[in-house]
């Protein structure tokens, strides 16, 4: 059960200057509330020496703040095999049922080691996704039980009580066109149930195609989509945003005063099953992506927060609160 | 940029160090010993680079936090900002500018990298012209009416 394989384009693919692909890891411990990511990605025709892989790994700490960075590389500066690129400093890698993280970001505060094991099932996208021009595809698994330790700011961690959440995204997209998504996982402590959203829109976020909303019990899962699926965005949220990496981020200096919303309420139901998860921001990151090859610019917003949830599944009433990372894109 | 920044001359200080910079007639850029008069001039320090590189500190926080100043006539000012736009524009597809970072970054025979200072004035909302960082710039540079 392997979600890893990266899908580098062919030599004679037409559209690999478009081409995307993401191995991306959420970290969540339910004990400090200290909530991030890990992941690593590739934008660009393999050819171009103007491609990049990009790492970044990015951990918040309630009180503290953000600690991590970005850094970015040439393809050929990066090691890049079938289901794993290791950057200097940031590496993910996927093996058979299990993920592969480390982050050694000294002058950031941030030092993590983590294998997470999968213990949850998988989800993948129906098919490849309209976004822009292009198209986007993903797969993941929405729960993982992690061993490792983190050193993030004066803490350090023993990774074996929190929760983990991976994914794997390709495709082909410029950066700048006309799209956005809305992504995010909730994971209340093993074992209770964890959900994963996915929405792709335009970059208004008006305009959406198919969301997808997905919960997940033990083996068990249950999707949720069309008229069953409702978001509802709410509230201005006021922290001041982490904002990499530095350069783009001075170009872009008129999106450094933020206006998005705090609040997520996402209600599901058939009929028979149902939820509904109330996530609230408390911080966000802001990930500037410029495209290799042409101008324009994507924004991906890390929000990180806490949320209770209520849910009614194969008539299993459950209800809790967790940690969760909403991605916000424009 | 060329166009930009047409015949003009600026003079680039960071920490002890400082050179002179323009394009010839025939637009070729010239990195000079500084000497003469200039059109304006910017000056900050290595650790503000980094931050400035790292995100932690935006350009806005590093001049009113006097981590960066830039002078000259507010048209050649504007000049060498746009100057600078070009530059961060393009060092997203230029490998070499983000070769050129790196050395910086990695240069043996300059002083490690210091801890990140993080910017330390509040970013609470204020009414335009009103902001108390930019009344204490304007205040510092003799600039207010």
């Amino acid at each position: 059960m392997s979600t890893g394989a990266l899908r580098l384009p062919l030599s004679f693919d037409p559209t690999a200057s478009a081409y995307k692909d993401w191995l991306h890891v959420n970290v969540l411990d339910h004990g400090s509330g200290i909530v991030g990511l890990v992941n690593v990605s590739l934008h660009g025709d393999p050819a171009d020496p103007r491609s990049r892989a990009v790492g970044t790994a990015l951990l918040h700490v309630p009180g503290d703040g953000w600690f991590g960075n970005v850094e970015a590389v040439g393809f050929d500066e990066a090691r890049i095999d079938r289901t794993s690129i290791a950057l200097e400093h940031v590496a993910v890698a996927v093996e058979a049922d299990r993920v592969l993280a480390s982050a050694s970001l000294p002058d950031d505060d941030l030092q993590l080691d983590l294998s997470a094991t999968f213990a949850g099932p998988t989800v993948m996208a129906d098919q490849a996704l309209p976004l822009g021009d292009g198209w986007i595809a993903w797969s993941g698994v929405s729960r993982l039980r992690p061993q490792g330790t983190v050193r993030v700011g004066s803490a350090v961690l023993d990774l074996v009580t929190a929760s983990a959440y991976h994914d794997h995204n390709w495709g082909r997209w410029h950066w700048g066109d006309d799209f956005g998504w809305e992504w995010g996982c909730f994971l209340p402590p093993d074992p209770a149930p964890a959900f994963v959203l996915s929405r792709v829109t335009d970059r208004l976020h008006v305009l959406d195609d198919r969301p997808l909303f997905v919960a997940f019990a033990g083996t068990r899962r249950r999707r949720f989509v069309g008229a069953g699926l409702k978001l509802s965005w709410s509230g201005l949220l006021e922290a001041e945003p982490r904002r990499v990496p530095g350069a783009v981020a001075a170009l872009h200096a008129d999106r450094s005063s933020l206006r998005l919303p705090a609040k997520l309420t996402i209600d599901a139901g058939d009929g028979i099953d149902c939820v509904r998860v109330e996530f609230e921001a408390r911080a966000v990151a802001q990930l500037l992506a410029s495209d290799p090859s042409q101008p324009g610019c994507g924004f991906i917003h890390e929000l990180v927060g806490e949320f209770e949830y209520a849910s009614r599944l194969e008539g299993e009433e459950a209800s809790g609160t967790g940690l969760g990372v909403v991605e916000y894109v424009d | 940029m060329r166009k930009a920044v047409g015949g003009r001359r600026a003079r680039i200080r960071l920490d002890a160090e400082a050179v002179d910079v323009g394009f010839d007639l025939d637009e070729r850029l010239r990195v000079e010993e500084p000497g003469g008069e200039v059109d304006g001039e910017g000056a900050t320090d290595r650790n503000t680079v980094l931050d400035m590189l790292d995100g932690y500190i935006e350009v806005t926080d590093a001049i009113l936090e006097g981590r960066l100043a830039v002078s000259g006539e507010t048209e050649d000012v504007a000049r060498m900002f746009v100057a600078l736009e070009i530059l961060l524009d393009g060092s997203t597809r230029i490998p070499p500018l983000q070769q050129l970072a790196r050395d910086f970054r990695d240069d043996p025979c300059r002083p490690a990298r210091g801890a990140p200072k993080r910017r330390s004035r509040a970013t609470a909302w204020h009414p335009i012209g009103d902001d108390p960082a930019e009344r204490s710039v304007l205040v510092r540079h003799d600039l207010l009416p």
